[in-house]
């Protein structure tokens, strides 16, 4: 029978970062400014595009915009294009689910909205 | 890691801690597998962040999609210039807090002290235009909820197409939206400046390196997602 795994000399022997997990990914300098450069790119974009009368369009554009930023910033200062697929399934995830809880929210207020306005007519009809 | 040893050989007698194995907690095999879990461990926390505010940005959805009027007006009253310089601001911390990272990882001591002072001086600036913005709504009448009277000068300053329709009923609630979203990023951003500072001190320490360069990583992930949050609360209150 071998010694149990975890004793101090073998752990001693495993001071280089394990290489099981890959070493580091270190960020080129490039990849760095390019994401930021491409971050005050879009800001501007999404500022020009506010000027633009775009009607009931302009918040999907406006997200839009702002979903290929967080993208940006997910994929490259977050690392997320370098990591174990999980992480990106995590935060994917999570944003999914924050669409589904808001998708049916909204069909649900949108649901009893004529109800709401019907009362609040009534209501000011009867102070007068 | 080698060179991180051969560069900082002549004032560190000892591996400097940096190196690693010093900072392994008892219940991990080796420095990968305490690495690796711990940023699961910040990504589930990021989710559980995402979750926290999608509720907030619920409130949002509602309330615009059922009076998307009260939205354009209100929205007058915020400085869109303000509001993209605090962009700019926060997009270039997120760039310094990255960097802090890859400085971390090739053993740059001097590059991410630089750095981490650098993203707690833009986060600074963040909270500073903030609180003018804060000061100058309250101080013109313009609270949350019922306590929404915007003063005559503050309605002056509003667009000559703004100021001739009255002063809607329920304007208090788009400030109430405003306040409690901007109010809790700003919260957050406060969390990371006191995050920046103790990564500042363990950099004194000298506990960074190659072989440990874990709690910069999960600091830096956190500020990310506090920029992406922002870059999301721009658009939305700034720009209708």
């Amino acid at each position: 029978m071998g010694p149990p795994v975890n004793v101090p000399e073998l752990r001693a022997s495993s001071a280089h970062p394990a290489p099981a997990h890959g070493a580091p990914h270190v960020l080129p300098r490039s990849a760095l400014l390019g994401t930021a450069a491409a971050l005050f790119a879009l800001t501007a974009v999404t500022v020009a595009a506010a000027r633009l009368d775009l009607g009931s369009a302009s918040v999907a554009v406006a997200l839009a915009i702002a979903t290929v930023k967080a993208s940006l910033v997910a994929l490259f200062f977050m690392h997320l294009r370098y990591e174990h697929r999980f992480h990106l399934v995590v935060l994917v995830g999570a944003v999914l689910f924050a669409v589904l809880f808001g998708a049916f929210v909204l069909f649900d207020t949108a649901q009893y909205q004529p109800d709401l306005r019907a009362r609040e007519t009534a209501e000011r009809a009867k102070v007068r | 890691m080698a060179t991180f040893a051969a560069r900082h050989a002549p004032e560190h007698a000892a591996p400097p801690p940096g190196e690693g194995s010093a900072f392994l907690a008892v219940q991990f095999e080796d420095m990968g597998t305490q690495l690796a879990t711990g940023k699961l461990g910040i990504w589930l926390f990021l989710a559980s962040e995402v979750l926290f505010f999608s509720g907030l940005f619920l409130a949002y959805a509602v309330y615009r999609a059922h009076h998307p009027e009260l939205f354009r007006y209100a929205s007058l009253f915020l400085d869109w210039r303000l509001g993209a310089a605090n962009t700019v601001v926060l997009v270039s911390s997120s760039l310094s807090a990255a960097w802090s990272v890859r400085a971390a990882q090739l053993g740059d001591r001097r590059g991410l002290a630089i750095s981490l002072v650098l993203t707690l001086a833009l986060a600074a600036t963040f909270m500073v235009v903030k609180y003018f913005e804060y000061s100058h709504k309250l101080h013109n009448g313009v609270g949350w909820g019922a306590a929404c009277h915007p003063s005559p000068e503050i309605l002056a300053s509003l667009p000559a197409a703004a100021r001739a329709l009255p002063v809607p009923e329920h304007l208090g609630t788009f400030f109430s939206v405003y306040y409690l979203m901007t109010g809790l990023h700003g919260i957050h951003v406060l969390v990371g400046m006191a995050l920046f500072v103790w990564l500042l001190a363990r950099v004194r320490r000298g506990h960074f390196g190659p072989g440990y360069w874990g709690p910069v990583d999960a600091v830096a992930l956190y500020w990310h997602l506090v920029d992406m949050i922002w870059i999301f609360l721009f658009p939305l209150f700034y720009l209708i």
